[in-house]
């Protein structure tokens, strides 16, 4: 183009004020997330909690344990508790099959072993894109979650963990 | 007789009920046997076993029994290989958290210890609220 407004500035000099990466981030945070598939649902958490994603090795059930733990496994020398988080939450259940793995979290100095039908990996939202979740009747397991979002795949729930193992725990009669 | 364990291993008994395995500590079965009517009866599992042998164990309040499908016998591993209980296990099983008193890795597949003395208190005192 040959025509210039009198009035604007180099484009020099508007690059030079331009917002950049961290100027943004600061005003628009990101949350990164790991999106698994769980009991055929969505479910998201904080990326920096997930250690480790491995194929599911033998688990044995234990005695007296909520059906929601389906045992513990052998991984890397430790022994892990096998969480099936929808059973959990009371939506549905997760299934062992040739696609499923488990995500090793680390949180509140718990190691636990999350089994997912099919992990997807990383996604990033944006902070202020993050709902709150969706309570009521037909919301089941909704206190479990931190909110919901939505990226390219499709709507996802994000979990507060720390208030599932309290939950689960209250459950138990084990208190807070 | 078990042939006690040196410092760095241990002695585990392991038996099977309804295709899982389980381990306890030998010392606190005092034999296996048939399945006696007078005894008390304890389970770990819902599962009724299809055996006819049991676990007799020794508590202070007297002699209970397991009833188990298959002995498999006393085996010796180091003590590296025994793990306390995942937390969030013990966390979440309530009342029966102290059933299991840790975990022994086989190989790659752990093997929940169960504490035979607290089962045991566990049927006396159900047995005891039946009885009121």
């Amino acid at each position: 183009m040959t025509e210039e407004t009198p009035s604007a500035k180099p484009l020099r000099e508007m690059l030079a004020d331009a917002a950049d990466h961290d100027s943004v981030a600061a005003v628009e945070p990101e949350l990164e997330l790991f999106c698994m598939d769980m009991g055929g649902e969505r479910f998201a958490v904080e990326a920096a909690l997930v250690h480790e994603v491995v194929r599911l090795p033998t688990v044995t059930p234990l005695p007296g344990s909520p059906p929601f733990l389906l045992g513990v496994c052998a991984h890397r020398g430790e022994v892990l508790p096998v969480v099936d988080l929808p059973r959990l939450m009371g939506r549905g259940e997760a299934r062992a099959t040739n696609r499923s793995r488990m995500a090793v979290v680390r949180f509140d100095g718990m190691v636990v072993a999350l089994l997912a039908d099919q992990i997807e990996g990383l996604t990033r939202v944006k902070a202020n894109l993050l709902e709150p979740a969706p309570m009521g009747a037909t919301q089941r397991g909704a206190e479990f979650l931190s909110g919901v979002s939505s990226d390219p795949l499709g709507t996802f729930s994000l979990l507060d963990l720390k208030r599932l193992v309290q939950v689960a725990r209250n459950r138990a009669g084990g208190g807070t | 007789m078990i042939e006690a364990a040196s410092a760095s291993e241990c002695s585990l008994l392991f038996f099977e009920i309804a295709g899982q395995t389980f381990a306890a500590d030998p010392l606190e079965v005092v034999r296996v046997d048939r399945r006696d009517t007078d005894l008390p009866i304890v389970e770990i599992m819902p599962a009724t076993p299809k055996g006819t042998r049991v676990l007799v164990a020794k508590t202070a309040s007297g002699e209970f029994q397991l009833p188990v499908d298959r002995v498999m016998g006393v085996r010796r591993f180091p003590n590296s290989s025994l793990r306390r209980p995942p937390a969030l296990a013990l966390a979440v099983s309530g009342a029966r958290a102290n059933e299991l008193m840790g975990v022994v890795l086989d190989g790659q597949t752990p093997v929940p210890i169960m504490d035979l003395k607290t089962i045991s208190a566990r049927a006396k005192s159900r047995a005891k609220a039946r009885g009121r």
